[in-house]
């Protein structure tokens, strides 16, 4: 693998070098035109407190400048040249100190053509490294910036891309070469990922078939027989083979209504394995809320009566809610069922709607009967439960209704519940999340 | 009337037949597969062809399609059959006067039969 990280690691490090080179290579000029410019200055001043101390041989600070500047002279040989001179003029000498001057100014000379030319050579030395190494470390972080660019955050804006694709369902990508790097290793991850999800989804999608035709088959297969025992028991009931006597009457007769539930089981059943596969069809529109209402409670006037039970509902918004009007009339009619079922008589069912501050149409229905305890509460919508203690019913139920009715409220992106204590009677409730005022249904219409 | 009863149930042809016959006072001929449906409802003239969906050699749809296609007498078509979801009664009803589901109630059978005729002559009356 060819590495970014050990590129991009030597390249900073090669910076690194390019830039402490600078920085020594300024100080070291520095230091050279420093030392050569103060060597220069001291010759000068030399010369200048020589004819000082020639003026006046008792000149104090002329011969203490001296002292001091032989001090900081160099090389050496110049340092002699000076002494020598000092101790000519010192010892009265007008020849010696002549000819010693004569040299030492000579030597002064050429050492400053020596120093000046050090100088320029320093310069230009100097401008030379200096834009030697400032060219290399700009082209080193140039090719730092285009490797970061093209092999880092180009490739990886293009991975978060097909991410995000992924991420929508848009499982729809090329499987390109990876690079050789650090982020073609990941890639090639998110590439193995990839796969391994969509293989996932392909099996879901044979499992949810495979489950689609099972439904499809069994449904076929228990309602055969189904068929062929109702209709016999049908038939023999209606005297098609001649009369029968009353005893075998009866038994056939309970015949016909188990064989009957059984069939309403098996619906139930079917429908209840589609709503929980979510393929159950649903179709939703705007619909009147007074009409849906009113429908229900009119085909359960006939159940409320026999079972000595006042059915109402109070005063309804004037809403058309988004939903499929008969699916949501099985879910109302199962809750006021019950609600009947459970009341005692000459008690009151009541059906509340109401909208609420998020949007929502509550739907209520009240009932005065026994309440639910909080543990049976939680167990209520499951599948096959019914709580013990209701009256003898005109017709069995299946155990099913809460949970096809759960099944269908949550199918309309809805939430159901219960709100209950023993002694109190019960409020069974579900949501529905989406409505428009009924006027612009009119206006549409 | 004369009708061609398609069902590969022996049990429930049983019923049917008794149920047509014994109620309704119908004249029935019975096969148990599409083929033989196509057959016969090609040969002779039947007031009505009830058909079942899951059978044998031919299924209902199939049979339905090729009787539609070559019978001259355009004889109605009911399917019997225990597929109930929307899609299928959908396809049922593309080609065929009605649909009755099962399990029926035998007793109402020849009821349901002349009600949807009656239905489906509205209806080309309408159309």
């Amino acid at each position: 693998m060819k590495s970014l990280n050990l590129r991009l690691k030597v390249l900073f490090f090669l910076t690194g070098v390019a830039l402490v080179f600078s920085a020594f290579k300024g100080y070291q000029s520095y230091q050279m035109a420093s030392h050569y410019s103060s060597q220069i200055q001291l010759s000068y001043k030399s010369l200048n407190s020589i004819n000082m101390l020639r003026k006046n041989r008792k000149n104090v600070d002329a011969f203490s400048e001296i002292k001091s500047i032989q001090q900081n002279i160099e090389p050496f040989h110049r340092e002699d040249t000076l002494k020598d001179l000092v101790d000519s003029i010192l010892a009265g000498s007008k020849r010696k100190t002549r000819e010693t001057l004569k040299v030492y100014e000579a030597n002064e000379a050429n050492y400053r053509q020596y120093a000046v030319k050090h100088l320029e050579y320093n310069d230009s030395n100097f401008k030379f490294t200096w834009g030697l190494s400032s060219f290399i470390t700009l082209m080193l972080l140039i090719t730092a910036f285009f490797i970061t660019e093209n092999s880092i955050f180009k490739p990886l804006s293009k991975l978060q891309l097909t991410m995000d694709n992924f991420k929508h369902n848009k499982y729809s990508f090329e499987f390109e070469v990876p690079q050789q790097n650090e982020l073609g290793q990941l890639h090639e991850t998110f590439n193995t990922l990839a796969q391994q999800v969509l293989e996932q989804v392909e099996e879901l999608k044979t499992l949810d078939q495979a489950k689609s035709d099972f439904l499809s088959i069994a449904s076929h297969e228990l309602r055969t027989p189904l068929t062929s025992i109702k209709g016999s028991l049908n038939l023999i009931n209606a005297g098609v083979v001649g009369d029968i006597n009353p005893d075998a009457k009866n038994l056939v007769s309970i015949a016909e209504i188990e064989s009957d539930r059984l069939i309403r089981i098996i619906n139930d059943l079917l429908d209840l394995a589609k709503i929980e596969a979510q393929k159950f069809p649903l179709t939703t529109a705007y619909s009147s809320l007074e009409e849906l209402i009113v429908n229900t409670t009119n085909s359960l006037h006939g159940l409320a009566t026999t079972a000595n039970v006042n059915l109402t509902y109070s005063p309804l918004p004037e809403v058309a809610v988004l939903m499929d009007s008969e699916r949501t009339q099985q879910v109302l009619t199962n809750l006021i069922s019950n609600a009947i079922k459970f009341s005692p008589a000459e008690s009151t069912v009541n059906i509340e709607v109401s909208l609420t501050n998020r949007d929502e149409v509550l739907f209520e229905v009240k009932d005065q009967g026994p309440g639910i305890a909080p543990e049976d509460q939680e167990h209520i919508f499951e599948q096959f439960r019914q709580v013990n203690g209701s009256k003898t019913p005109i017709v069995k139920g299946t155990g099913l209704g809460l949970a096809i009715s759960k099944g269908l409220v949550e199918q309309h992106g809805g939430r159901i519940g219960v709100k209950s204590q023993p002694g109190q009677g019960s409020c069974f409730y579900f949501y529905l999340p989406e409505y428009q005022w009924a006027k612009y249904l009119d206006q549409a219409a | 009337m004369k009708i061609l009863l398609a069902e590969d149930d022996k049990n429930v042809a049983v019923i049917s037949r008794m149920a047509l016959e014994k109620l309704g006072g119908h004249e029935v001929d019975w096969v148990q597969n599409g083929e033989e449906a196509l057959e016969k409802a090609l040969t002779n003239t039947y007031d009505l062809i009830i058909l079942d969906e899951m059978m044998p050699k031919m299924n209902g749809i199939k049979a339905s399609q090729e009787i539609r296609l070559k019978d001259k007498n355009k004889t109605p078509i009911i399917f019997l059959s225990a597929k109930n979801q929307p899609e299928d009664i959908a396809n049922f009803l593309r080609i065929a006067e009605g649909h009755i589901p099962k399990p029926f109630n035998p007793s109402t059978l020849c009821q349901l039969i002349d009600e949807t005729l009656a239905n489906a002559s509205k209806e080309v009356k309408a159309g």
